[in-house]
């Protein structure tokens, strides 16, 4: 095989939360990969599964959640297999976390010197001084001034912005494979996202770090990432080169999701929305999860599940009726994909 | 009739006497005495200020700025603490019965459980006497001298309060802190547990496991000394309350983002148990624990006073049952160990409150 294996493969996870008033589905068969080096997207609403993904790669879910099936295999090894001793030095060496909210990430008692050791002595072995010197240096690299004295202040002592910088760096000291980045600028000013965003992409690649980039934030995913994967219901409903899905969305969500961006050159009075809400997942829409609020739904949406539909080596859609929906397409882009779908 | 003499015993004396009973190396006592003097003359104030973390203020950085190095966390709360009056006076009052309670061998007059004063009717001595010059609280029934049981009875009292507490603490944090970390089952059985220890009628199995140890028909179980006897019944019997708030604000941490955040990189459940949780729930800790000195201290005087101590043993409730026959006559000998009782324990009280004041988060500048 000449293509290298991807870093990391996601083959037809199932995620699921027993709660009291059921089993809740948050993963429904997702599958997906990233390639070492590369920003991947994770884009979808609030409830969708993204973060649940997230957890999953890193088993940090909560107690009562588990993956019930499938494989996230990690440079070869299935992170589902490994013992808990085996995961922790998976965790923070290999594939580090940011988090959403930089104000409550930060443990409020402890100095940031501390915190930023703290994550490399578990890994290495290195004296205090030496741990001190590396994040010295990794907050100078996120762009922290002064980073020699301010880092023996407190978590409070910085501002939001301060904060995320910070764990970013953190995240980074160890210099992980891939970094998984939980809606990393959702809790922070549109001013300092900005800069946050400019920190991470350079981060990136500078270090050459694989990257899931979970937001909702669409504009974010074309700034960054080169592929995406679109997540509807606990199921990736479409992924494929960044340009491609914003140019040429194929499922009906992709579709309704670029139509809800609100725009400054079209002439209208009220936003587009998706109608209906996302749906509940203890019970969820039989088939596919979308056919309640699809406008192009049928009978067969509501009964089977649609599969997976190869468009290139890496695009594909989950939906019956995709073909029918290509009214933008022309003809001679249609038949190589019924062509490239033949061959697959 | 023959006068019998007695005079106060020479310092010296009283030292090696200490020294004796309890089996400490003089030369140690005194090292560590002469360190700990030169320490403060030569420091002052500023060793004491060194001990509350304020030592580098001013940090020097490479390229020869100077810069404030922001206060520790406990220097912040030393600092409210000490613009509390209470705090003040409540810390002093518990500072000064610790001293007592290590230093009474030397601070009093006369042996706590010796009968001389009996035998000097004519300096003020004799049975039940009125407190005088040379008695400062007179004598009890047996003729011993009131004061010097005063000083004595603050070591059983302050020893099983805090042991006591050390035990309980140990063992609610821990099973609290596993309780809320692990839920499940661990939390379910631990919980009931605790429902269970919080159900039993404390002075009831107190009275009947004390007796029973004391003077049950296991042999080798009269061998335990009482105090120690008190301070495991005190702590196995009062750690539940513990527990449970060690579980919820366990729980109430567990949920956090950084402790997440503390998963992700990499750290084991020991790890964020001991170094990301129980730091962050210290303040409440710390204030039950001082609550439960007071608690400790109030139980073990309840327990001899119902006449569960030994009458070998020199401690406050033991003396006001001893006082009970002669409460018409000389109620001072009641009322002067029970208000020992009520000041040490009023003082552990505020001495709570103000820890907890200081110790509020919340209240963070």
């Amino acid at each position: 095989m000449n293509e290298k294996r991807p870093l990391l493969e996601i083959q037809d996870i199932y995620t699921q939360f027993f709660t009291e008033s059921g089993v809740v589905e948050a993963l429904d068969g997702v599958s997906f990969d990233v390639t070492a080096g590369e920003p991947v997207g994770i884009v979808g609403e609030s409830g969708c599964g993204k973060t649940v993904t997230g957890h999953s790669i890193l088993r940090i879910l909560p107690k009562n959640g588990k993956t019930v099936k499938g494989k996230i295999i990690y440079k070869g090894i299935n992170l589902l297999d490994l013992a808990h001793n085996q995961m922790r030095s998976i965790r923070g060496k290999e594939i580090a976390m940011i988090f959403q909210d930089p104000m409550t990430s930060l443990n409020p008692i402890f100095r940031v010197d501390d915190q930023m050791t703290e994550v490399i002595s578990l890994h290495r072995k290195v004296n205090k001084k030496e741990a001190l010197g590396i994040a010295i240096e990794m907050l100078e690299s996120v762009g922290i001034s002064d980073a020699e004295k301010r880092i023996h202040d407190y978590p409070h002592q910085f501002s939001g912005g301060m904060r995320q910088r910070i764990l970013i760096a953190r995240a980074l000291a160890l210099q992980p494979s891939l970094l998984i980045a939980d809606e990393p600028t959702t809790a922070l000013d549109v001013t300092i996202q900005a800069q946050v965003l400019e920190i991470i992409k350079e981060m990136q690649k500078k270090l050459g770090l694989a990257m899931m980039l979970i937001t909702h934030n669409l504009g974010v995913v074309a700034e960054i990432t080169k592929r995406v994967h679109i997540f509807y219901g606990g199921r990736v409903v479409e992924s494929g080169p960044t340009e491609d899905v914003f140019i040429n969305p194929q499922h009906p969500y992709t579709r309704a999701l670029f139509d809800s961006i609100p725009s400054l050159e079209k002439d209208k009075t009220r936003l587009d929305t998706i109608p209906g809400n996302v749906p509940r997942l203890i019970n969820p829409p039989k088939g596919c999860r979308f056919h309640p609020r699809c406008k192009y739904a049928t009978e067969i949406c509501s009964r089977e599940r649609p599969e997976d539909v190869w468009l290139g080596p890496k695009r594909r859609v989950a939906c019956h009726h995709y073909e029918e929906l290509d009214l933008d397409v022309d003809e001679e882009t249609m038949r190589e994909r019924v062509k490239i779908k033949e061959e697959v | 009739m023959q006068r019998i003499k007695t005079t106060r015993v020479p310092f010296t004396a009283k030292l090696d006497k200490y020294m004796s009973e309890h089996r400490l190396p003089k030369s140690m006592i005194w090292a560590g005495f002469l360190v700990i003097c030169a320490y403060y003359i030569n420091d002052g104030f500023t060793a004491i200020k060194r001990l509350f973390g304020a030592k580098e203020t001013i940090i020097i950085a490479k390229d020869g700025t100077l810069r404030e190095r922001s206060p520790s966390q406990w220097s912040l709360v030393w600092k409210r603490y000490s613009k509390n009056k209470v705090a003040i006076l409540s810390g002093a009052l518990v500072l000064i019965t610790i001293l007592i309670a290590i230093l009474y061998p030397i601070l009093m007059p006369f042996g706590p459980v010796g009968i001389e004063p009996l035998f000097d009717a004519w300096n003020g001595g004799g049975s039940t006497t009125r407190p005088n010059m040379k008695y400062p609280a007179g004598t009890d029934i047996l003729g011993r001298d009131e004061f010097s049981r005063l000083l004595a009875g603050s070591e059983v009292s302050l020893t099983v309060g805090i042991f006591s507490s050390i035990l309980s603490l140990l063992i609610g944090v821990t099973l609290g802190a596993l309780a809320g970390y692990y839920r499940g089952w661990t939390e379910e059985v631990i919980m009931r547990v605790t429902d269970m220890f919080l159900a039993l009628p404390f002075l009831v199995i107190a009275i009947l496991a004390v007796s029973f140890i004391q003077r049950g028909t296991l042999d080798f179980l009269k061998q335990i000394p009482q105090s120690i006897v008190i301070i495991i019944v005190l702590g196995v019997f009062g750690w539940a309350g513990l527990c449970r708030l060690v579980a919820a604000n366990t729980k109430q941490i567990y949920n956090l983002d950084y402790v997440n955040a503390a998963r992700v990189l990499g750290a084991s459940n020991k790890r964020i148990i001991m170094s990301h949780i129980l730091p962050n729930i210290m303040a409440p800790i710390i204030v039950l624990g001082t609550l439960f000195i007071a608690g400790g201290i109030l139980s073990e005087a309840g327990l001899t006073f119902l006449g569960l101590g030994s009458p070998t043993t020199v401690s406050w409730g033991q003396m006001v049952n001893e006082a009970q026959t002669e409460l018409k006559h000389n109620p001072e000998l009641a009322l002067l160990p029970g208000f020992a009782i009520f000041f040490v324990v009023l003082a552990f009280n505020l001495l709570g409150d103000a820890l907890r004041d200081a110790l509020d988060p919340r209240l963070r500048e």
